[in-house]
């Protein structure tokens, strides 16, 4: 039961930790870490299980901040309960996840990256310009004046309020993760991830599995956009920018692509580290980039070991390999 | 059900670019069969794996299945496995990183049905599919007796090229097929590993599973196949009994080529 007892003695440590940090700037740290790691949970659904290369995961991000400020704010009008909005910016993120996969279904590796980071360009511009002809993002203002969460009495205002309850999130995003690791759709992704082309012919539906994962990690960035707006109490579209989907990319490679405890640790890291080499004022970002880069050198599948960074299976060949082959004369078979 | 025809083409072709890799192929397997597809590399034998399986659209005529003979020829790829036809590669394409267990029951995913949110709930239904999958694929890796169960946990790139060979075929298995296609099974086994692997295809047969092979090793295909078919060049040259089509003149020309005219 050892396990049992380190996930035990992990949870007190995390309820424990707004306790544990001198100040209240460092409960903020740790509340964005909670964020982050759903974030990267869910980038780690579409690029870490089913091995799609999503550079433009911060729109969904976007799209989830955004729908909440409008449904909890006095921009339209509505204030809806934190406990209805939320959902709903769920949904329709999920929704956006299937809308915005659909069109990159037939493409893969580079070429759905670099799709999917014009998505990520395109939210952003949407954003921005989205206060003409109608205003309905209100372009680069932002909204503003967003409600708090409200539960029973009490109405969210603190630092260390807002840590719990974006830990509750982060503890059942990683419980979705962790299910569907060990699920039927989960090893449908696997599958994809290592072989698309055996993964049809094994009966997979590949087209639905893909959108399955694209609404996935679209709904735990709903999740995040939706907890964002509310701490934040204001969005802006510079809260989006491309730079944001690299920081969580390099969260769930930093880890170990596809390992949930790497994903987790990642986060945490990339959240920390930069906040304690602020000490170093300029040389933060440098001693930051230097950490990666020798990370990459010295753990090139993360530290966790992850399943498929750096990876090239020779014996993997694609199907087109396979009926090129066929037009070079091979060497004559004898009985 | 025996003496049924399982599966036909007819006309079957398939281009690339100026290249016929299919050239009116007529095929024909009945229920119980093993049939071995022989022929010279590049002869169009995984290319008709590669289309009667969706991967590859035939450029003209019909691959028909089944006992109401469905046309299969505008189906994806999962569809006509969820019809009840799983296949081997000949460059295997196993799942590397899943363990093998997991590429089992990956195998089984056409014949389970749990959704997005059974498994985001683990609903009893859900959880109850997982173990009778889970008993299923112990039982797939059990019929290569110590050869896989115990490695069960293990990612499937540490296998041997042999027992890679037999887990391709566990998998295949998993998505109970009434037809199993296997793209040279004992490519790269040694002669004990190779009489082993021909007690397996017809312990499988057993099962009354109809099983199509291209095979180059020539006693795998005298010792199990009932019928064989020569093709070269995308045109069938020769079926029949083993004897007949190894001693059939098109059959040794393609193999060996033809005597020089003017020599």
């Amino acid at each position: 039961m050892s396990l049992w007892m380190q996930r035990t003695a992990l949870f007190l440590l995390t309820l424990a930790a707004p306790h544990l940090v001198p100040n209240d700037y460092w409960i903020g740290v740790l509340t964005r870490i909670c964020l982050y790691t759903t974030l990267a949970l869910g980038l780690n659904v579409v690029v870490g299980f089913a091995g799609l290369l999503d550079l433009g995961y911060v729109a969904f991000y976007g799209i989830g901040s955004y729908i909440y400020a409008f449904l909890a704010s006095p921009h339209f009008a509505l204030h809806l309960s934190f406990w209805v909005a939320l959902p709903l910016t769920v949904a329709i993120a999920a929704v956006s996840g299937i809308l915005l996969g659909a069109p990159t279904l037939r493409l893969r590796g580079d070429y759905l990256a670099i799709v999917t980071l014009g998505f990520g360009e395109i939210v952003y511009l949407l954003l921005i310009n989205g206060d003409r002809p109608v205003n309905i993002t209100n372009g680069v203002n932002g909204i503003l004046g967003i409600d708090p969460p409200r539960l029973g009495s009490l109405t969210f205002s603190r630092n260390h309020e807002y840590y719990y309850l974006f830990l509750a999130f982060l503890l059942l995003a990683l419980l979705i993760s962790t299910r569907l690791a060990h699920s039927r759709i989960g090893w449908a992704w696997q599958a994809i991830r290592e072989d698309e082309v055996a993964a049809r012919v094994m009966g997979i539906n590949t087209t639905k599995a893909k959108l399955q994962a694209f609404a996935v990690g679209a709904s735990f960035a709903g999740i995040g956009g939706g907890l964002l707006a509310s701490w934040q109490r204001s969005v802006f579209p510079d809260n989006f920018l491309f730079y944001e989907s690299i920081n969580i990319l390099a969260m769930v490679i930093l880890g170990g692509v596809g390992n949930l405890a790497g994903v987790v640790v990642g986060a945490t890291l990339l959240v920390a580290l930069p906040e304690i080499f602020r000490g170093f004022h300029r040389y933060r970002m440098l001693a930051y980039g230097l950490m990666l880069i020798v990370l990459m050198i010295f753990r090139p599948r993360g530290l966790f070991e992850g399943n498929r960074v750096g990876r090239r299976e020779p014996e993997t060949s694609t199907l087109e390999e396979e009926t090129l082959s066929l037009v070079e004369p091979g060497p004559p078979v004898g009985q | 059900m025996a003496g049924t025809i399982l599966l036909e083409t007819k006309n079957l072709s398939k281009r690339f670019g100026g290249l016929k890799a299919l050239d009116r192929f007529d095929f024909l397997v009945r229920h119980g069969e093993i049939v071995g597809l022989i022929g010279p590399n590049g002869s169009g034998k995984t290319t008709f794996f590669h289309v009667v399986t969706g991967i590859l659209k035939a450029a003209s005529g019909t691959v028909m299945f089944g006992e109401r003979r469905e046309v299969l020829t505008a189906l994806p790829p999962h569809r006509i496995t969820a019809l009840g036809i799983a296949r081997t590669f000949q460059r295997q394409r196993l799942f590397n990183q899943m363990t093998v267990l997991q590429n089992v029951l990956v195998g089984a995913h056409c014949r389970t049905c749990s959704g997005l949110f059974g498994s985001i709930l683990r609903t009893p239904a859900t959880r109850r599919e997982q173990k009778v999958v889970q008993e299923k694929a112990t039982r797939l890796l059990a019929l290569f007796g110590e050869r896989l169960l115990p490695r069960a946990q293990d990612p499937a790139w540490t296998l041997s090229y042999a027992n890679r060979r037999r887990l391709e075929i566990a998998r295949a298995l998993a998505a109970d097929p009434l037809l199993l296609l296997l793209d040279e099974p004992a490519a790269g086994m040694n002669p004990t590993e190779t009489r082993e692997l021909m007690r397996d295809i017809l312990s499988i047969r057993e099962q009354g599973i109809t099983i199509v092979l291209i095979e180059h090793d020539m006693t795998v295909v005298r010792g199990i196949c009932d019928q064989v078919v020569a093709l070269d060049h995308g045109i069938k040259i020769a079926e029949g009994s083993f004897e007949e089509v190894r001693n059939h003149p098109s059959v040794i020309e393609a193999y060996l080529g033809r005597r020089a005219k003017h020599a």
